[in-house]
C-alpha cells in the first residue's frame, strides 16, 4: 500500500507539471486569438479561463504530491521497454497504415497491417504468420467490398 | 396508439427484427470479451449504419447498446473479469457463485435482473420522455449554461482517487474542444496551421481513440489467455427459467435499484458504469444479509445488474429529449449515438417528438424488444460467448485496430481523422498510466463547445449581465442542485468506494 | 489442417491481387467513380439535392457518382478538399453561396474564382418566422414595434452564413435594430422560437414547413423575388416594401484547371440531369427548384452575388481583415 502511494505521488507530480506546461502554452495561444467587433467576450475569453485553471490546479497537484516524492519513490517508477516492444511496433505499424493509406490504398495497407501485427504480437511463429495472413486477407476483403458494394462507402 | 401500433409493426418486420437480434448478439459478444465495451460495439457499427434508413439504423444501435451493457455479465460471472466498466461490481457475487459451482445460476440471475431492469427503464423512457421534452423547450442559453455546470459537477464528483486530477482532466477536455472555429464568431483558434482542424477534433474518432486504443494496448500487453471454467457442466435452460422468477422475491430491492438506475442514467455523464457501483452499494446497505455480499449473494447480483440496465434506458432519455441541451449524453455510448443522430440528419431534441414522433416510438419499442432478445440470447448462446472469450488477444487486437481505422475514416471520409484517433488514443493511454479519470476529459471534449456557445450567447442576450443566471428559476434551481449534488455524490461515492474496498478480494 | 489453411491463403492472395489490377489504358474520361463532395452532414438540403442529381448524372456518365460528406467549419473543410484536389474532374463540390460568406468574413482565403464553376443548379426559399403567440402578423407590425424599442427584440441568426447576410440586409432595409443573437442551425432557432427565447428569425422554408402546418409558427414573409410555389398565400418581403433577398442556391464546382473537355462533359451531364422531368419532379417534392444555368449565366450570377455580399460585409463591418 505504501509503495503504491509513493508511486502515485511521482505520477501525480509528472502529470501536474505536464498540465502546468500545457496550460501555459494554451494560455499564451489564447491571448493571441483575434477578437471581433460584435461581441464583448471574444473567442479567447473562455480558453483563457480554462488554461488559467489548468495552470493553477496543475501547480496545486504538483506541490501537493511533491512532498511525498523522494529518491526511493522515483526509483520505483520504471518502464518495461522490452516487454512493450511488440505493442509499440504495432502502434508504429498502425501509424504507417494511416500515413500511407492514400498512396498505397486500403487493400494492401490493411492486409499488411493485420498480417504483420498478428505475427508480431503472436511471437513471430510460423503458425501465427499464417493465421495473420488468413485473418488479414479475409477481413480486408470483407471490409472493403462490404462497405463499397453494400453502403457505397469508398475507401482509398 | 396508432403511432405505437405502426412502430410495433415496424420493429417486428423481419429485417428490423433480424438487425435487433444481430445487434444484441454482437453487443453481447463484444461486451463479453474483456476490454471490449458497448461503446466500442456502437462505435464500430455506426459507419455501417450510413446505408440504412434511420428506422433500421437506430433500433440496431439501441440493441447493440443493450447487448453490450449486458454482455459484461458473461465474463464477469465466468472468469471474474468485468467485460465492461458497467459490470465491475457484478464480479464480486457472480464469480463467487460460479466458483461455488453454480455458473448457470449466476448467469441466469444476472440476465434476469438485466431483463427486468431494462424493461422497467423502457417503461420509464416511454412515460418520462414526452413530458421532459415539453419541459426542455423552456431551456434557453442561461438554463443550458447552468445545466452544463451541473454536468461538469456530476462528472468530477464521482472521479475516484483524486478530485484535482478530475478537474484537470475536465479542463484539458474543455480546452481540446475549443480547437477550431469559435462557435460565435467563426474565428479560428489553436489550429497550428492545419485547415483540417478548423472544425476542431472530430468527436467520434476522438472518443473511439480514448477508450479503445488504451484497452487494446493493455490487452495486448497482458497477452495471456483468460482461463475458463467452461469445463464444468451446467444446465443453462433450467437455471435461466428458474432465476427468471427469483426476482419477484426481491421485489423491493429490485424496485429501489431500478429507480436509482434510471435516475442515475438520466443525469448527464454518469451512465451504467457508476449505476452498477452505486446500486450495488445501495443494495448492500439495505440487504437482509449484507454479510453474504461478495460471497455469491443473489441480492448483490440483482442490485448490480438491474442497476446498470435500468441506467441504459435512463441515459437514453436526455439523448432523445435533448432536455439536457443539444445533446448532453448520459454516458459514452449515448454520446456516440448522439453523433449517429447527426450523421443521419436527425436533430435530437424537443422537436424530435413533433417532427419524428413515429421514429421515436420505434426506438422505444426497439429498446423494449432488445431487452427481451437480450435475455433469450443469453440463454441460447452463453456457451458460444464462452468460446469467444478464448480468442487469442494477438489476433483480436490488430482486428480491432483495423476496425477503428476504418470507422474513424468513414465517419467523415478523411484520413486526418485516423490521426485524431491515434492522438486521442495516446492521450487515453497516458491518462491510464497516470491514473487520471477519462470521463471528465470526455465530457469536457464533447460539451465544451456547446458550453462556451451557450454561455457567450447568454451574455449577448443579457447584454453582459450575469444576473439572469440567478433570477431565472430553472437556472437557479440547476445551480443549487449542482452544489448539493457535488456534496451528496462526493459522500456517496466515498461510501461506494469503501464498499468496494471491503468486499473486493 | 495446415494444408487447408495454405489453400485458403493462396486463394485469398489471388483474389487480393486480382482485385488490385486496375483497368489500364487511357480510356475516355470518366474511367472511375466521380466523388461529389458535400461539405455538410448527410440529411441536409445540400446532401439530399446532391443525392438526387447524382443518380441522374450516373446514367449519362456511365460511372458511379458517389456522394462524399466532409463536414466541418461551416463547409470550409469540404471546400478545401476540392480546392486542393487533383484537377482531373473526379472530385467536385456541391456548395451554396455560403462559399462567398466564408471568404468575406475571413474564414477561408479562396473565392469562387479559385474553382471552375460548372453550373448553378437548384434553389430553395427562406422565410421569416415568429412564434404562434407573437403579436406580429406582417412585416409592418415588426417595423412598427422595433422602431419603438430599438435593440429590444431578440433576432437569432446563423453567424457567418448567407442567413447572416440576408438578415442584416433585411434589418437595414427596415431601418431598425434588434438584439442580435447568434445561433447556428435552423432547428435550434425554431426550438428557441417555440420556447420564447427569441422573437423573430429566418430559416429555410423546408425547416419551417412542419411547424407552419402544425400552427406553431407564423410565416411573415418569403425572402425571394417571387412568391413561393409552396406558400402561395404568403407575401414576399419585397411586396411588403423590404428590399431584401435570401436564397439557398446551389452551385457545382470543379477544381481550377481541369481539362476543358472534362469540364464540358461534366456540364452537359449535369445539364441533362437537371433538365430531366423526373428530376424536376423529385426536386419539387422537397420544395426545391431545379434551375440549370449555362456557363456565362453562372459566371454572371456568381459575380453579382459576390459583389452584393461584399458590399453588405463592408457596410456592416464584418468584412475580412
Amino acid at each position: 500500500m505504501e509503495a503504491r502511494k509513493r508511486q502515485k505521488a511521482v505520477l501525480d507530480l509528472i502529470f501536474g507539471l505536464a498540465c502546468v506546461v500545457v496550460g501555459c502554452l494554451a494560455f499564451y495561444a489564447s491571448s493571441n486569438v483575434r477578437t471581433s467587433a460584435f461581441e464583448r467576450l471574444g473567442a479567447g475569453f473562455i480558453p483563457k479561463i480554462v488554461s488559467g485553471g489548468m495552470v493553477v490546479l496543475g501547480l496545486w497537484l504538483s506541490i501537493a504530491s511533491a512532498r511525498s516524492v523522494d529518491r526511493k519513490a522515483i526509483g520505483m517508477i520504471s518502464f518495461d521497454i522490452k516487454g512493450n516492444l511488440p505493442v509499440i511496433a504495432v502502434l508504429l505499424l498502425f501509424a504507417a497504415l494511416a500515413a500511407t493509406l492514400e498512396t498505397v490504398g486500403f487493400r494492401i495497407g490493411a492486409f499488411a497491417f493485420v498480417a504483420l501485427s498478428v505475427w508480431i504480437l503472436g511471437g513471430f511463429g510460423r503458425r501465427e504468420l499464417l493465421q495473420g495472413i488468413v485473418v488479414g486477407g479475409i477481413l480486408t476483403l470483407m471490409v472493403y467490398y462490404g462497405l463499397k458494394e453494400l453502403l457505397r462507402l469508398m475507401l482509398p | 396508439m396508432e403511432v405505437l401500433l405502426t412502430a410495433i409493426a415496424h420493429v417486428f418486420n423481419p429485417v428490423s427484427l433480424l438487425l435487433i437480434v444481430g445487434g444484441v448478439f454482437f453487443g453481447l459478444l463484444l461486451g463479453a470479451i474483456p476490454g471490449l465495451t458497448a461503446t466500442m460495439a456502437v462505435g464500430l457499427i455506426i459507419p455501417v449504419t450510413f446505408g440504412l434508413a434511420p428506422e433500421l439504423a437506430f433500433p440496431l444501435l439501441v440493441s447493440l447498446y443493450v447487448g453490450g451493457i449486458s454482455g459484461g455479465l458473461v465474463s464477469a460471472s465466468l472468469i471474474g473479469i468485468p467485460g465492461t466498466p458497467s459490470s465491475v461490481t457484478t464480479v464480486f457475487d457472480s464469480y463467487s457463485m460460479t466458483k461455488n459451482g453454480q455458473p448457470g445460476r449466476a448467469l441466469g440471475l444476472g440476465s434476469a435482473a438485466s431483463l427486468w431492469g431494462g424493461l422497467a427503464s423502457a417503461v420509464a423512457l416511454v412515460t418520462l420522455a414526452p413530458p421532459l421534452a415539453k419541459f426542455a423547450l423552456r431551456f434557453g442559453p442561461f438554463e443550458f449554461t447552468s445545466l452544463f455546470l451541473l454536468t461538469f459537477a456530476c462528472v468530477t464528483a464521482v472521479t475516484g482517487e483524486s478530485r484535482v486530477k478530475g478537474y484537470l482532466a475536465l479542463l484539458l477536455g474543455l480546452f481540446l474542444s475549443m480547437v477550431g472555429m469559435d462557435p460565435i464568431n467563426g474565428i479560428e483558434r489553436f489550429t497550428l496551421g492545419y485547415y483540417q482542424l478548423s472544425a476542431g477534433f472530430s468527436q467520434l474518432p476522438a472518443l473511439i481513440g480514448l477508450f479503445t486504443l488504451s484497452e487494446v494496448v493493455s490487452g495486448a500487453k497482458r497477452g495471456k489467455k483468460p482461463t475458463i471454467i467452461a469445463a464444468q457442466r451446467f444446465s443453462v435452460v433450467k437455471d435461466f427459467i428458474e432465476t427468471l422468477f427469483v426476482i419477484p422475491k426481491y421485489f423491493f430491492l429490485f424496485l429501489r435499484t431500478t429507480i436509482m438506475g434510471v435516475a442515475i442514467g438520466t443525469f448527464p455523464g454518469i451512465g451504467p458504469g457508476l449505476a452498477n457501483v452505486l446500486c450495488y452499494a445501495q443494495a448492500k446497505a439495505g440487504a437482509k444479509h449484507p454479510e453474504l455480499f461478495g460471497k455469491g449473494s443473489e441480492e448483490g447480483i440483482i442490485g448490480a445488474e438491474a442497476g446498470n440496465n435500468a441506467a441504459t434506458g435512463g441515459a437514453l432519455i436526455p439523448l432523445l429529449t435533448l432536455v439536457l441541451t443539444l445533446g448532453v449524453p448520459g454516458d459514452t455510448v449515448t454520446a456516440l449515438i448522439l453523433g449517429a443522430f447527426m450523421l443521419h440528419g436527425i436533430q435530437p431534441g424537443p422537436l424530435l417528438f413533433r417532427t419524428n414522433s413515429q421514429f421515436v416510438t420505434i426506438i422505444f419499442v426497439a429498446f423494449f424488444v432488445a431487452n427481451i432478445v437480450m435475455w433469450l440470447l443469453q440463454l441460447a448462446c452463453s456457451k458460444i460467448f464462452i468460446k469467444a472469450l478464448s480468442t487469442p488477444v494477438y489476433i483480436l487486437a490488430p482486428v480491432i485496430l483495423l476496425f477503428c481505422a476504418v470507422g474513424s475514416f468513414a465517419i467523415n471520409n478523411r484520413v486526418f481523422d485516423i490521426w485524431v484517433f491515434v492522438l486521442f488514443g495516446l492521450i487515453g493511454l497516458a491518462f491510464i498510466v497516470f491514473r487520471v479519470p477519462l470521463l471528465p476529459l470526455l465530457m469536457g471534449l464533447i460539451l465544451g463547445k456547446n458550453f462556451e456557445k451557450e454561455f457567450r450567447t447568454a451574455l449577448i442576450v443579457s447584454k453582459g449581465s450575469l444576473a439572469p443566471f440567478f433570477t431565472r428559476p430553472i437556472s437557479l434551481a440547476l445551480i443549487i442542485i449542482s452544489v448539493l449534488l457535488v456534496i451528496y455524490l462526493t459522500r456517496l461515492s466515498a461510501r461506494a468506494q469503501k464498499t468496494l474496498a471491503n468486499t473486493g478480494k | 489442417m495446415t494444408k487447408r489453411v495454405m489453400t485458403i491463403t493462396v486463394a485469398v492472395l489471388t483474389v487480393l491481387l486480382l482485385a488490385l489490377a486496375v483497368p489500364g489504358g487511357a480510356a475516355t474520361w470518366p474511367v472511375k467513380p466521380i466523388e461529389v463532395i458535400i461539405p455538410y452532414a448527410p440529411g441536409g438540403g445540400s446532401d439530399v439535392t446532391a443525392r438526387i442529381f447524382a443518380r441522374y448524372m450516373e446514367k449519362s456518365l456511365g460511372q458511379p457518382v458517389v456522394i462524399v460528406n466532409i463536414e466541418g467549419a461551416q463547409g470550409k473543410i469540404g471546400e478545401m478538399e476540392v480546392l486542393n484536389a487533383r484537377p482531373d474532374g473526379y472530385k467536385i463540390l456541391w456548395q451554396h453561396h455560403v462559399l462567398h460568406c466564408l471568404y468575406l468574413t475571413g474564414v477561408t482565403n479562396h473565392t469562387w474564382k479559385d474553382f471552375t464553376p460548372i453550373a448553378v443548379g437548384g434553389k430553395s426559399d427562406n422565410v421569416v418566422i415568429v412564434g404562434k403567440n407573437s403579436p406580429w402578423n406582417s412585416m409592418a407590425d415588426v417595423v412598427r414595434d422595433a422602431k419603438a424599442k430599438p435593440e429590444h427584440f431578440v433576432m437569432e441568426f446563423a453567424p457567418g452564413t448567407t442567413n447572416h447576410f440576408g438578415v442584416l440586409q433585411m434589418l437595414s432595409e427596415m431601418n431598425v435594430t434588434m438584439n442580435m443573437v447568434p445561433k447556428s442551425g435552423d432547428n435550434p432557432r425554431i426550438t428557441s422560437l417555440l420556447g420564447g427565447h427569441c422573437d423573430i428569425t429566418a430559416v429555410a422554408m423546408n425547416s419551417a414547413m412542419p411547424f407552419y402546418k402544425s400552427g406553431d409558427v407564423k410565416i411573415l414573409g418569403v425572402m425571394s423575388k417571387d412568391r413561393s410555389k409552396w406558400l402561395p398565400e404568403v407575401p414576399t418581403l419585397m411586396e411588403q416594401g423590404i428590399n431584401a433577398e435570401l436564397l439557398n442556391e446551389y452551385v457545382l464546382y470543379a477544381p481550377k484547371g481541369i481539362p476543358s473537355d472534362v469540364e464540358a462533359k461534366l456540364r452537359s451531364a449535369f445539364k441533362s440531369a437537371m433538365t430531366s422531368p423526373e428530376l424536376i419532379k423529385e426536386y419539387e417534392a422537397i420544395a426545391t427548384v431545379a434551375n440549370f444555368m449555362d456557363k456565362q449565366e453562372t459566371i454572371d450570377r456568381l459575380t453579382s452575388i459576390f459583389n452584393g455580399y461584399e458590399a453588405l460585409a463592408k457596410q456592416f463591418g464584418i468584412y475580412r481583415k
